[in-house]
């Protein structure tokens, strides 16, 4: 773990929807729980975030921030700010024809620019390769990538080649902690049940929850009901997919 | 002009390419030959001025909550929420996946009869700015306030009912009872920039063509004309997709 503050790990721990029983379906398969983004919501916790990074990045080798669509922008933001530092925006895409797909980018992008690259999290390392081949084609060199947190998805069988990409860039990745800590920074402040923790414990190996052989799912259903919350419909229908019982 | 501070007038003033000669066509389906780049306010010097220009000209104990908008009100927010040191929210216009939320930090801080300012970059028509308010009332919370920096007035004589309604949203959030709050006009800004030779009167000639929606509808008002030859001026190629959008409406520039 990379962060030494006290308070700011108490606040970390602490902070109410750190994990939340928000099941996500995305194109790579279900996952079981979520974590609300509004930790970068709160302006203490923040500059705490910041203050961390300062201590990790040698911010005399960086020329530009450049913040990711969308989870990234207000991190990145807040590191601009501190180190006076421009920023700009990486989108996916344009939004329409005639703006630009990097916001900022005949501002402060010029060759050779020096970019630190910002973002809520890396877990396959997917689309931070395809952010910074959209940089890398605009002149700069993205020679960091900071990160609040590091999702190793045992899932992916590519994963590994990805991150071995990016190393061979020579990017240096600072995340401030891995999925795993935050689980038991979590817990230790709100005392997760027994059920949610072990979902949380295996939620990078997302083939557990494919369908109900290892006992994920029905685990899940447990968790639902032991805290009292109504099942989803979009979850509902997922069970019944994959013939869980849930009533 | 709602700013006082010199030295962001200063910087206002003398920033490349604020105002740029880049055509976009709008989410209302109108035209416009020019752009501002948002590189403006992610400078941080600037962006850091901006954030204390607002606090000078809002009353913040009258809000809990900044939100700000997907994407380009998101920079600005920040920095807001750091300057006043209030809890942070982003308004999507809608959820990325199933499961997530329209609002990013929703259950954190919104819930009932909570104070949200809502903050962009620009407001032209206020559509965009009223549907996401409406995302916010659903959580219970309220919008009381909308904080830009930039206003964006239009005008409209001809086409009235293709661009009516484009003047609908701005109408109702001032007449909603909210606080409406912005640094300057798109006016003012291209007037600034000019009075500091960072653009020629060519650019600022058409700068002010823009306000005009309607003029773009058609050459009527010659607008086509003055554009063509703006561009034939600075030897620069009209983009192929401003010919394009004139072609679909059967003019050929």
């Amino acid at each position: 773990m990379n962060v030494k503050n006290p308070k700011l790990l108490k606040r970390i721990g602490g902070f109410p929807g750190l994990f939340i029983l928000q099941p996500v379906i995305t194109s790579s398969g279900f996952i079981p729980v979520d974590q609300s983004r509004g930790i970068f919501g709160d302006p203490e916790i923040l500059n705490g975030l910041v203050e961390e990074f300062k201590r990790e990045i040698d911010f005399s080798k960086i020329d530009a921030v450049a913040g990711i669509d969308l989870a990234g922008v207000s991190l990145a933001t807040a590191i601009s700010l501190s180190v006076n530092k421009p920023l700009v925006i990486v989108r996916e895409k344009p939004k329409r024809e005639g703006r630009p797909a990097v916001i900022g980018a005949t501002d402060f992008i010029k060759n050779g620019t020096r970019i630190l690259l910002v973002d809520d999290l890396i877990a396959h390392g997917k689309s931070k390769l395809d952010r910074i081949e959209q940089l890398e084609s605009l002149g700069c060199q993205v020679t960091d990538l900071a990160v609040w947190e590091d999702i190793p998805m045992k899932r992916a069988e590519i994963k590994d080649e990805l991150r071995i990409l990016l190393r061979d860039k020579g990017i240096n990745i600072h995340a401030l902690f891995t999925f795993q800590e935050l689980v038991e920074l979590g817990n230790k402040y709100q005392h997760y049940s027994t059920d949610l923790l072990d979902i949380l414990n295996h939620f990078t190996e997302g083939w557990l929850f494919d369908d109900d052989s290892y006992g994920y799912l029905t685990k899940l259903v447990k968790v639902y009901k032991d805290t009292g919350t109504p099942i989803p419909v979009y979850v509902q229908e997922y069970l019944s997919l994959k013939k869980v019982a849930y009533e | 002009m709602n700013i006082k501070n010199l030295e962001l007038i200063e910087k206002l003033s003398s920033f490349k390419d604020v105002i740029i000669d880049n055509p976009i066509v709008s989410i209302y389906g109108n035209f416009a030959p020019g752009d501002w780049s948002r590189g403006v306010f992610l400078e941080p010097s600037i962006l850091r001025l901006i954030a204390q220009e607002f606090r000078r000209i809002i009353d913040f104990a009258k809000y809990d909550v900044i939100a700000g908008v997907d994407l380009t009100g998101v920079p600005l927010a920040t920095a807001i929420a750091l300057e006043v040191n209030k809890p942070m929210v982003i308004v999507r216009e809608k959820a990325k996946r199933l499961g997530r939320s329209a609002i990013v930090g929703d259950i954190n801080y919104l819930s009932q009869n909570k104070k949200v300012l809502l903050v962009d970059d620009a407001m032209a028509g206020g559509e965009t700015k009223l549907s996401r308010a409406q995302t916010i009332t659903q959580t219970g919370a309220k919008v009381t306030g909308v904080a830009v920096l930039l206003d964006w007035p239009v005008e409209i004589d001809r086409f009235h009912e293709k661009f009516g309604s484009m003047l609908e949203g701005k109408k109702k959030i001032l007449t909603a009872g909210w606080e409406y709050y912005h640094l300057l006009t798109i006016q003012e800004l291209a007037q600034l920039q000019l009075e500091k030779g960072t653009i020629n009167s060519d650019l600022y000639k058409l700068v002010r063509m823009w306000e005009h929606l309607d003029g773009w509808e058609d050459n009527n008002e010659g607008f086509l004309t003055a554009m063509s030859e703006y561009f034939a001026k600075c030897g620069k190629k009209l983009p192929q997709y401003v010919i394009d959008h004139f072609k679909a409406k059967g003019i050929d520039l």
